[in-house]
């Protein structure tokens, strides 16, 4: 089964193709400023690069957030697109169980830390121990201060948020906290591909008439004029 | 063609198929009331509710025109101007599903998608003429001298006229939109009641400004008790809708007139505002013009004028790639 893996959660987007298990490629670009709309090209770019037309695609999964609201929403946006004319089958992957699939047989908690903007990343606990990741608790958005007062416990910190918070978490957790700096453009869309591809076969689909991503934070309710 | 169009620059997500630019098979247009208990479009909300509601209204459309999707010649989606977070909702559909159909697609700018809305109905209008597009987030006045070409010869300095209206009936505790509901209490007011001020541009031109009017309206409200407001409501509605339309009416005839226009299409929300369509007739019957409305349903936004206005594009122009952006400030014409 082709399956192809979308991730414009972060201002590193990302696209990958599988079929079965095996890795066809996969597509890094930035989608910030006046980039946004950059997502289809590269898509189409990926599958020029592997030799598969859109048509041999038999299903897509997307990141389905937390992260940027915009790029969550146009990620979907894309996906349902794409789904909708052949009734594709499309799976949601969460951006923080991915990043805990970077960590798989850990032995300490893994805490998976999205930069959140506004001085708070989005984070959940996993325990990795069996191989696969298990939310311990709720996902949150929250300040370092106050992650550390939800999650008092000896913990691998790994995602773009443990790269902006690192010293700030190292100064709250002291020795209880070890922070993975390296993985700030990971997961890519080829893990998010083979994560959605086991929800498919699962039977773990999101409608294309009802689904929505996963904000975490309520819709502010700012008044902006209208241009 | 068969196009399909698709809408999300503000508040409604809507979807339409046309044929050939003239003939509507479906138009399926969803208003979002969920910015009604906020006295405004919150663009966050509308971003979110047009990511779960667009497939629903691409699939009525789609079926109530009774085709298939590979019917289907082109795909005319939004792409500004307007709320940059719920146009990209729109786009990102759209690009997606052209490139899973393998059909053309063109991004249509929303204020030209508007004149179509007149286009679309009345194929004995002809450029060249006037086209006033008044909204909740517009307030321009175009010269149209042919299909595709358009002049700007007046938009407003702060506020749309419709969003002048919005916040009027706030003021007044008339909710939200404001334009149907000041329409419907102004009838039974005195418009003599209180002349409020209207803007004159120094630099003459035919720009429109609305808020002023609004602070004169707010400054008044303000020193009314309730029971006093409550009185005065409708005689403070139907001055203020006067005003309103009287700046649009001016600048609209002068305008006409200096350009030698005898033909004026009026569209967009405020478009249906009946103060507005009764004087526009007395004008036009004294001055020897002739005035073109949309029907009331593509009045305000909807999917159909999009439609219309990418069988246009796709006619006349290469389509576009996918690399198509949005733009939440794009400019008509020249």
């Amino acid at each position: 089964m082709k399956v192809l893996g979308i991730d414009a959660s972060k201002p590193l987007g990302s696209v990958g193709l599988i079929d079965g298990e095996q890795v066809l490629g996969e597509r890094k670009f930035p989608i910030v400023g006046n980039h946004k709309s950059t997502l289809l090209g590269n898509i189409d770019r990926l599958l020029k690069e592997t030799g598969v037309s859109i048509e041999e695609i038999e299903g897509v999964s997307v990141v389905i957030g937390p992260g940027s609201f915009t790029g969550l929403r146009v990620a979907l946006a894309t996906a349902k697109g794409l789904c909708m004319l052949r009734e594709l089958p499309l799976a949601g992957v969460s951006s923080l169980e991915a990043l805990a699939w970077l960590l798989p047989y850990c032995r300490l908690p893994v805490l998976a830390a999205i930069d959140a903007r506004r001085g708070e990343v989005y984070a959940a606990l996993y325990n990795t121990e069996s191989g696969n990741p298990v939310r311990l608790g709720e996902t949150v958005s929250l300040s370092p201060e106050k992650i550390y007062e939800r999650f008092d416990t000896e913990v691998v910190i790994i995602g773009d948020g443990a790269e902006t918070y690192g010293d700030k978490f190292e100064e709250l957790y002291g020795d209880k906290a070890h922070v993975v700096r390296t993985f700030s453009s990971f997961p890519g869309g080829a893990l998010v591909a083979l994560l959605g591809r086991e929800k498919i076969l699962k039977g773990e689909l999101l409608s294309l008439e009802q689904s929505v991503p996963v904000y975490i934070r309520p819709a502010a309710a700012i008044f902006k004029k209208r241009p | 063609m068969l196009i399909l169009g698709i809408e999300t620059s503000c508040d409604e997500t809507a979807a339409a198929v046309v044929a050939d630019g003239r003939t509507i098979l479906s138009e399926v247009t969803l208003s979002q009331d969920l910015h009604n208990l906020y006295g405004g479009v919150v663009p966050e909300l509308a971003s979110r509710e047009h990511t779960r509601t667009l497939v629903p209204v691409v699939r009525e459309a789609i079926s109530e025109a009774e085709i298939s999707y590979d019917d289907l010649e082109g795909i005319a989606v939004t792409n500004g101007p307007g709320l940059v977070g719920a146009l990209l909702v729109g786009l990102s559909f759209a690009k997606a599903l052209s490139y899973s159909l393998n059909k053309p697609l063109v991004g249509i700018n929303h204020l030209e998608a508007h004149i179509f809305s007149v286009l679309l109905e009345r194929p004995e209008l002809v450029p060249p003429f006037l086209c006033l597009i008044i909204s909740g987030g517009h307030s321009n006045l175009y010269l149209v001298e042919s299909l595709g070409r358009y002049r700007s010869i007046g938009s407003t300095r702060d506020d749309a006229a419709g969003e002048a209206f919005d916040k009027v009936a706030k003021l007044l505790g008339l909710g939200y939109p404001g334009g149907p509901a000041i329409d419907e209490v102004a009838k039974s007011g005195n418009r003599d009641f209180i002349k409020f001020p209207k803007a004159r541009m120094k630099s003459g031109g035919y720009d429109f400004s609305f808020s002023g009017l609004k602070t004169a309206v707010a400054i008044y409200v303000s020193k009314l008790n309730e029971k006093e407001l409550q009185k005065r409501r409708a005689d403070i509605a139907a001055s203020f809708q006067e005003a309103v339309v009287g700046a649009l009416l001016d600048n609209t005839i002068a305008a006409a007139e200096e350009h030698r226009m005898a033909r004026i299409a009026v569209c967009g929300g405020v478009a249906s505002n009946s103060r507005l369509r009764e004087r526009l007739k007395a004008s036009s019957e004294t001055q020897g013009l002739l005035v073109f409305y949309p029907s009331l349903e593509l009045c305000t936004d909807n999917a159909a004028m999009v439609a219309a206005a990418g069988n246009f594009r796709l006619e006349n122009f290469p389509p576009d790639d996918l690399e198509l952006d949005a733009f939440p400030y794009l400019e008509l014409g020249d």
